[in-house]
């Protein structure tokens, strides 16, 4: 099926569903008088105006094609008059009508109307006849078209047309509801011509693996969304713009940076390897994060084997399918989206910016481990502090810098209330969003050409990173000849990233962290900047921001990337078709650091430089990165059908695809000139000598396919689908290469049963469908199973001279039968359409056995002297099911029709190891068999102890030592545990605190918690009315456990390291003191939770385990679109206004803290180990207003 | 169109298809080798190559922490070892049990018939050998027994599962290495590369461990005792004390010279027989400043047994002044061994680019005897490891001191002996000589006392046993031999000793420096007011004495040594190999982990 046809398809079901609409309205029209016409399509209005004329007689044919895109303005007219309304409906537009016969009016373009009059020059004879229905019917307002021309009429009341035509001509007739058919005229005066009702056109088509199908004849899990619900949402990613759309898919977004990147999952875990979904753009290879969202036509997601077996081997854990949209015949449609914004942090920023508090709060922490202040502020420094403690600003008569003897000498002493926050980053950041599109064409070529631009400024306040982004998309299709379709298809994009500071933005979330004080200042009050002071011991943020505000210290990411498809369809027979494509893709990707040396003051008028370490000395990096991408497809389908009963499709393939990567690296040092970056400027070092550095790699793979899909359906009742690919990758050994992945399904749409005709005036559709299928997964190293040596520099030891040594090291011993992971999977589904086809229900359940991964190898003594060989040795199941509830109708209200729709979707899934080498089940090993992936173990808390006397007593019985690390080496008194520690519960009695050695003597830790998401949820609702219309998306997770991991200063603040930076407001609030023994924080004590699982916080234990559980209202979008008869005076088809935020609201009860966003925690999830550091570039949300025009 | 060009189109198109298909439908096109990488067939040809890929063996060499960081009974630190405090635990698997290192050593020894050129292949499998002579010196000091391995083991050899070899065998295929390495090694002088010159140092290093081992542990492994071991050491020590040509780095002047050997920033090639290399600029560098002048980072101080240890600077015994156990630091620090103020911070004392003169500062010191080796200028104070001083691995005054020791346990020891070793060390920094006749006559009860020294060394020699230990103790202080030493000597029990620091005689003020202003302020109770700059320190709260209200500065506030006779001489073997092999490795004495095969 052509893309043509798929549009037409769903254009026309469109046009259907409104029509049903519109007989509703109808009625009531008639009752009152009629006085407002809404603006709307021409084909709405025509319809609107048939069912009008029903009642006296008239009708009106047309054209779809002509009026297709048309739009017909708002009316007011006081008359029943057909004529007047055909007048005022079509007085805007190209189009005119002539009136056929009584009561019968055909529309013309004005272009068909000049060609017929021509034609009727040269006619030679009339043609008449009669159109029916199967039942012998007469069919009114049938479209009569002469082929090839515009010369074309109606039929009457009585079915019956007449035309002038050439002697041979071909006439082709065409019925909204009914299948169009062709007649050769030979030469008859009068043809009988009887039209079958059409029912494909009330069903729905979606893409599928090399081709499209039905989605009433669809026996897979596939799931469809449009590209329409992409168009109002803010930003650039469309990973993010999905999470939630679809049940079982799920995205992860890997940071809140501007152009960051998701994860993509289709139906939960599915290797304890790696195993991401394939991605498919315009049939070929591709990725989310680098198509337009204006572009997208339609994306599918094939979730279990049937659907996704016909791209085997990449395949084994989902497809996600998109098509970009293509040109299409008629006038040219100009579409501009523009849309600008403003983000702001998900999270709170409310920090101390009380220096009193600050310097108080992390001299404390620091005390209670070792036993002396972390700053060296005096008594009368104190005093200092706290007199200007609520002085927002500097107050005159209490300056926050002032010159005082320290280190026996002038020294800056501050005393100072800093924002840091406010200091480095910026609260609001603005984006834009700006695209446009041509698309149009004629009967031999059709074009699609759009262009999009993005930019997007970061968080860093001074030298403020940015991201930009631009696209630009060519679709062209080219009629050869009846049989031969060119298409080509030419994409562009180029996107950038710069910021400040060292290489890798998250640097800045690191290091901000630690050392600076709310007491300290960033600057002098002569300009020059603050790193060390006589204050503390240590430098404010290890130099960090200083660094960031450093102009030399610049960083670019950028890509550009170049697709070319081309494609040949060559159409043989009605039955046949042949599709052949060519890709090539040319992918680079640059990186750039620069760093240059940094000054400070710490003594009046004393200027230091610093000039060595990682993020002083004088550096330019530069990679780059070139990806060189070759695919060739070629396919041929044969549709067939017998005794109008049997449907049988078939398809065979083949498929080749390499890709090849290339790296370049360089790094130079002392380059002359601080505010140019090129490797040219290299100068020399103190000793006179040139530094440098280069390396480059080279990787390649090549994967080779042969695949087929057998359709067959009985009467579209009984379904039946059988596919398979025949796989080869360069990544495994001659003999283990290649795999064969079949998969079979099977559909039942009871619906069509006769038992079923008495419901079927209410329960529209309900199918049944059963899937089956094993496939392989490729998704392991490039060489694996070779060993290699590589060369590189020699990084942890010197032989003297000015360069690092080279060192050649070979790799892990391999074994010879590495083979394929297989994913079998098994799937169960149904599909109900009910309530007069308002109500919609997909429902999935579904079993994934992941076999033969690649486990941890057979343990080897450790004399073998490398990590053994892994083998093919673990199972893992996946089971989950997954439901989609859509609803959708429309009332009249307040004299318009107001539509709404709601969807639900909803997925859950849980994963258990069934195969493991680990028959002791012990903990030495990452996993055993029976094990639910995501299980957290750990400690049962009692509670803090009120009391010394009871912490004493406690421990006296029961021996805490070994989670005691830090408190048994604090200074004096605090050296033990004391009132506001942690109460451990001996759950085994042995009276030690420790942690067990397998599952089956698991000491005192048990399973608290799964750091595995449940009950990923999500809900649309829309409603539109005169114009408006309003969209909220809520998106969740029902349930997943966090442990803060250790060093997750965002959590922990002084806990992990007695000197934070950003302390909770009211922090001095929240942790345990004798006179607050309720708090939610123990006894404060710096390093407490900084490392290891040996500290009273890095035991994880269940008191500090936190829920991830949340509900966003991910987007909120409030529309208006414009009346059309406004648009009338400036030339305007279309123009809507709209208003949309993302990320508006979070709920996370669970999460005890206001500072870290639930989303941002599990970014770096590797199975089993939901988490990380929690400090990643923060999360926005974004106020967007956008402007959509076309015309 | 005429019927010859549709034909010749067709052709062509079908020639194309054809050309696609047969270019990529071959299973040849899916063979895809690596372009950036080598496969082991096709390399170890050339010098260059096994040259590159030996660079790697030399990361097994210590580095800053087992150097500099060392801490046993002459150090006291933050926290007492495991090893001390007799806490260590019978480990899952690693600590020690790493065979990676002898996998690259064996694979290069295995494709090395690669390089067609016989002198290039000996001289890299002698520097194979000899990195594999020190991988298993370093399994036998800490295991005893163990399995040896000359080749690659594939997943599936039956020899991974192997029964230790005796330390014997072990020992005598350590022997043969270096033998094959002192002969193929270059004999040229090289600061960071492995010469013949660093096989004969390892070879005095490693033999006399073996031999004073089997000699205080009592042993006789298949027949052979300590004498073979010793005597091999004393010949290395010899071959190279004769013909290598290097000697003691001299400085400029007795006050310094000891200590501008550690504080150099390339080292002193005419004593360094191998160094670490140390670059901050490309990214290697060490912590030496900001470990023993920072406050949360070991806190190093010398133990006051230690300092004891020094002679005075006539050669006299400190400890024979009465009352020394009670000297004001400023007085126990005049007048003693001048490596004494080449190694601690004594009164005087000041940085290599200051002008003022610094106290010990008890803050980032545990004792107060606060070390200075190794200790830089000012800029390289940070704390982010901004040392690059290199670091010495073998010197040759350890070579002087193992040839002194060797000969004298092996009782064949001379005058001349010492007078060309240790005279020599001593002589650098201003010492009389040690004579063998005054110490074997006096020996040192001091060092022969249970508590404070090696109670278990006799006969003869044992005087001037006890001095060689001395000596050896005070010129190796911070180059991470105590440990080893300790072992070797069978002197874990003396790790039960008191661990103290500076004698503190009453509260109130203390002068570190002699001049008249006092430097730190202890009190008990409410904070005294106190002139700025004068550290204050609560006792009982922030400091500890070791009898209440004065004594000894204690480090170790709640943390006593234990030493188990029996068991702690050497590791345990890993639960998880033990398991693995099913018993095969069988377990140290002492150390039960409750596994039955």
């Amino acid at each position: 099926m052509t893309k043509m046809t798929l549009k037409t398809l769903i254009r026309n079901v469109l046009v259907l569903f409104l029509f049903q609409q519109i007989g509703t309205v109808a009625i009531n029209a008639n009752v009152q008088s009629i006085t407002a016409f809404p603006a709307e399509s021409l084909v709405e209005r025509i319809e609107r105006l048939n069912e009008l004329g029903k009642s006296d007689g008239q009708s009106i044919s047309y054209n779809m094609k002509d009026l297709n895109g048309k739009y017909a303005p708002m009316i007011e007219v006081e008359t029943n008059n057909m004529e007047e309304w055909l007048n005022k409906s079509l007085a805007d537009s190209d189009l005119t009508y002539e009136k056929k016969e009584e009561n019968h009016y055909l529309i013309l373009s004005e272009v068909s109307k000049t060609t017929n009059e021509v034609r009727e020059i040269k006619q030679q004879s009339v043609v008449t006849g009669v159109v029916v229905d199967i039942n012998n019917e007469p069919l009114i307002g049938v479209n009569i078209l002469e082929k090839g021309t515009a010369n074309g009429t109606i039929t009457d009341y009585d079915g019956r047309f007449s035309l002038s035509t050439d002697a041979d001509a071909t006439l082709v007739f065409s019925y909204i509801g009914f299948e169009s058919i062709e007649i050769r005229r030979n030469g008859r005066n009068f043809i009988e011509v009887r039209l079958e009702e059409d029912s494909e056109m009330l069903e729905e088509v979606v893409v599928v693996g090399y081709g499209v199908q039905k989605k009433v004849n669809l026996t897979g899990a596939v799931a469809s969304i449009d590209g329409s619900e992409l168009s109002d949402r803010a930003g650039y990613s469309v990973s993010q713009m999905i999470q939630g759309k679809v049940p079982g898919l799920t995205i992860t977004p890997s940071s809140g940076r501007p152009g960051a990147g998701s994860g993509i999952n289709i139906r939960g875990v599915n290797s304890i390897n790696k195993g991401d979904p394939l991605v498919i753009v315009d049939g070929i290879e591709g990725d989310l994060e680098t198509i337009n969202a204006n572009d997208i036509e339609s994306i599918s997601v094939l979730k279990d084997a049937s659907a996704s077996a016909i791209y085997g081997a990449r395949a084994a854990f989902g497809v996600i399918l998109i098509t970009t949209k293509a040109g299409e015949k008629g006038k040219t449609e100009v579409r501009y989206n523009g849309q600008f914004g403003w983000g702001k942090n998900t999270t709170s920023t409310d920090y101390e910016t009380r220096g009193y508090y600050s310097a108080y709060l992390n001299d404390l922490f620091w005390r209670n481990y070792a036993g002396n202040n972390y700053t060296t502020y005096t008594e009368q420094d104190y005093d200092e502090l706290w007199i200007r403690r609520n002085d927002k600003v500097e107050h005159p008569d209490r300056p926050w810098t002032v010159i005082d003897q320290r280190d026996g000498r002038d020294s800056y002493t501050y005393y100072a209330n800093t924002d840091w926050y406010g200091y480095l980053y910026n609260r609001t950041r603005p984006s834009t969003n700006q695209n446009v599109s041509l698309r149009g064409g004629t009967d031999a070529a059709s074009y699609f050409v759009s262009a999009g631009f993005h930019q997007s400024d970061g968080i860093l306040k001074t030298n403020t990173d940015r991201f930009k982004k631009i696209d630009f998309r060519a679709k062209t299709d080219f009629k050869i000849n009846d049989k031969l379709d060119f298409s080509t298809n030419v994409s562009y994009l180029n996107n950038s990233y710069t910021y400040p500071g060292i290489g890798g933005v998250n640097n800045a979330f690191t290091y901000d962290k630690v050392h600076g004080l709310a007491s300290m200042q960033p600057e002098n009050p002569d300009g020059t900047m603050v790193y060390a002071t006589s204050l503390s011991r240590y430098v404010i943020m290890d130099g960090y921001q200083m660094v960031l505000k450093n102009p030399g210290n610049t960083n670019r990411d950028k890509r550009d990337q170049t697709s070319l498809i081309g494609e040949l369809t060559y159409k043989p027979t009605k039955e046949l078709q042949f599709k052949t494509n060519f890709n090539y893709r040319y992918n680079s990707q640059g990186f750039m650091n620069r760093q240059t040396n940094v000054e400070y003051s710490k003594y009046p008028g004393v200027i230091e430089t610093l000039t060595t370490g990682a993020r002083f000395e004088n550096k330019l990096y530069e990679r780059v990165n070139t990806h060189n991408y070759y695919a060739f497809n070629a396919f041929g389908t044969y549709t067939k059908s017998l005794q109008e009963k049997h449907n049988l499709q078939g398809m065979l393939g083949y498929n080749w695809e390499r890709q090849t990567y290339k790296d370049l690296k360089a790094t130079g040092w002392n380059l002359t000139d601080d505010s140019l970056s090129d490797m040219n400027l290299i100068g020399q070092d103190a000793d006179g000598n040139k530094l440098t550095d280069v390396s480059g790699g080279y990787n390649e793979f090549a994967i080779m396919g042969f695949f087929g899909r057998l359709n067959y359906d009985y009467d579209g009742k009984y379904l039946l689908e059988f596919s398979g690919r025949y796989d080869g990758t360069s990544r495994f050994r001659r003999d283990n290469r290649w795999a064969f992945s079949p998969s079979a399904s099977a559909g039942w749409r009871i619906s069509d049963e006769a038992f079923f005709e008495s419901a079927k005036n209410w329960l529209e559709d309900v199918k049944l469908r059963l899937s089956y299928g094993t496939l392989g997964n490729q998704q392991v190293g490039y060489y694996d199973h070779l060993r290699l040596i590589s060369m590189g520099t020699q990084n942890n030891y010197l032989f003297g001279g000015d360069n690092r040594p080279v060192q050649a090291s070979i790799g892990a011993p391999t074994t010879a039968d590495l083979t394929w992971e297989k994913a079998i999977h098994y799937n169960a589904g149904i599909d109900i359409v009910t309530l007069r086809n308002r109500l919609s229900l997909t429902a999935d359940v579904y079993i994934r056995d992941t076999k033969d991964m690649l486990g941890e190898s057979v343990a080897l003594p450790a004399v073998y002297g490398a990590s053994a060989p892994r083998a093919n040795s673990a199972d893992l199941r996946t089971q989950g099911y997954e439901l989609n509830l859509s609803w959708r109708d429309s009332y009249e209200v307040l004299g318009d029709r107001l539509t709404y729709g709601v969807t639900l979707t909803f997925n859950d899934y849980i994963s258990f190891i069934t195969k493991y080498d680990n028959p002791d089940k012990s903990f030495a090993k990452k996993h055993y068999e029976g094990k639910r992936l995501g299980e957290i173990w750990g400690y049962r808390v009692g509670g803090l102890f009120a009391s010394d006397a009871e912490a004493t007593e406690y421990t006296s019985r029961v021996d805490q030592s070994y989670v005691n690390e830090i408190i048994l080496q604090s200074a004096g008194p605090e050296g033990k545990p004391r009132g506001g520690d942690l109460m451990f519960l001996d759950l085994d009695g042995d009276n030690i605190i420790r942690p067990g050695t397998s599952v089956n003597n698991p000491g005192d830790q048990e399973i608290i918690g799964n750091s595995e998401p449940r009950y990923h949820y999500g809900g649309t609702f829309n409603v539109s009315w005169y114009g408006f219309d309003f969209s909220a998306f809520l998106q969740g997770v029902g349930k997943r456990d966090w442990y803060p991991e250790p060093n997750t200063m965002a959590f922990w603040h002084m806990y992990a390291r007695p000197y934070a930076t950003y302390i909770p407001k009211n922090f001095h609030t929240q942790y345990w003191t004798e006179e607050n023994p309720d708090a939610y924080f123990p006894r404060p004590r710096g390093y407490t939770a900084l490392q290891g699982e040996r500290r009273q916080l890095t035991a994880v234990n269940d008191r500090y385990l936190q829920s991830l559980a949340y509900l966003r209202l991910k987007n909120l979008t409030l529309g208006y679109t414009l009346p059309k008869n406004w648009m009338k005076a400036v030339k305007l088809e279309n123009v809507r206004l709209y208003l949309t935020g993302e990320n508006l609201l979070t709920w996370s009860p669970g999460l005890k803290s206001d500072y870290i966003d639930p989303e941002s925690v599990v970014t770096n999830s590797i199975y089993g180990d939901a988490s990380n550091l929690a400090r990643n570039y923060p999360w926005s949300k974004v106020y967007t207003v956008g402007i959509d025009i076309r015309f | 169109m005429n019927v010859k060009m549709k034909t010749i189109l067709r052709n062509r198109l079908f020639f194309s298809l054809v050309l696609i298909f047969s270019a990529i439908s071959c299973n040849d096109s899916l063979d895809v080798m690596p372009k950036d990488r080598m496969i082991p067939e096709n390399f170890f040809r050339n010098e260059s190559e096994l040259q590159m890929f030996s660079n790697k063996f030399y990361t097994q060499l210590p580095g800053e922490s087992a150097i500099i960081r060392e801490g046993v009974d002459h150090i006291a630190k933050n926290d007492m070892s495991d090893e001390l405090k007799g806490t260590r635990i019978i480990p899952g698997s690693g600590s020690g049990w790493s065979w990676s290192q002898l996998r690259d050593i064996n694979t290069l020894l295995e494709y090395s018939v690669n390089c067609p050129d016989r002198e290039v292949r000996n001289r890299y499998d002698a520097v194979a050998r000899f990195f594999r002579a020190y991988f298993y010196f370093e399994k036998v000091k800490r295991f005893g027994d163990v399995p040896w391995y000359d080749k690659q083991l594939a997943s599936n050899d039956p020899d991974l599962v192997k029964p230790r070899d005796s330390r014997e065998f072990i020992m005598s295929k350590v022997m043969e290495d270096l033998d094959f390495a002192i002969q193929y090694l270059p004999a040229g002088k090289e600061l960071y590369k492995v010469t013949k010159w660093t096989a004969l140092a390892l070879k005095s290093r490693a033999a006399l461990f073996e031999g004073t081992f089997r000699k205080y542990h009592n042993l006789t492994v298949d027949g052979v005792g300590y004498e073979y071991y010793l005597e091999q050491a004393a010949k290395a020590s010899e071959d190279f004390i004769n013909q290598s040509g290097y000697t003691l780095y001299k400085g400029t002047s007795t006050t310094t010279a000891y200590r501008d050997l550690f504080a150099s920033y390339d080292a002193r090639g005419e004593e360094i027989i191998l160094a670490r290399n140390y670059n901050k600029s490309l990214g290697q560098s060490h912590n030496a400043n900001f470990y023993t002048l920072g406050v949360t980072y070991g806190r190093p101080g010398l133990t006051k047994r230690m300092v004891n240890s020094y002679l005075m600077a006539d050669g006299s015994r400190f400890t024979d002044n009465p009352g020394y156990e009670t000297y004001s630091f400023v007085d126990e620090t005049a007048n003693r061994d001048p490596r004494l103020s080449q190694t601690i911070r004594t009164p005087g004392y000041k940085r290599l680019d200051g002008t003022n003169t610094l106290v010990p500062d008890l803050l980032t010191s545990s004792t107060g005897y606060q070390p200075i080796k190794f200790v830089m200028e000012t800029k390289y104070d940070g704390p982010n490891s901004e040392s690059e001083n290199d670091l010495p691995i073998f010197r040759t005054a350890e070579v002087y001191l193992n040839y002194a020791e060797a000969k004298a346990e092996l009782g064949t020891l001379t005058q001349s002996d010492l007078d060309r070793t240790i005279g020599q060390i001593r002589a650098r920094v201003g010492m009389p000589p040690l004579d063998m006749v005054d110490a074997n006559a006096d020996p040192d009860p001091y060092l022969l006392d249970p508590k404070t020294g090696y109670p278990h060394v006799q006969g003869q020699n044992q005087g001037v046993i006890l001095e060689i230990r001395r000596e050896r103790t005070i010129e190796l202080i911070m180059e991470g031999f105590r440990y080893d030493d300790m072992m070797r000597w069978k002197e874990g029990k003396t790790f039960e000793t008191d661990y103290h620091g500076v004698y503190i005689p009453e509260l109130g003020p203390y002068d570190f420096d002699g001049d008249g202003s006092p430097d730190v302020y202890f009190y008990k109770g409410a904070t005294p007011s106190i002139p700025s700059g004068v550290l204050a320190r609560e006792v009982d709260e922030e400091i500890f004495l070791s009898e209440g209200d004065y004594g000894y500065i204690s480090p170790y506030k709640n943390m006593t040594a234990k030493w188990n006779e029996e068991r702690d001489y050497l590791y345990p073997i890993p639960i998880d190999e033990r398991i693995l092999t099913g018993g095969v490795l069988t377990q140290n004495p002492g150390w039960d982990d409750g596994l039955e095969f």
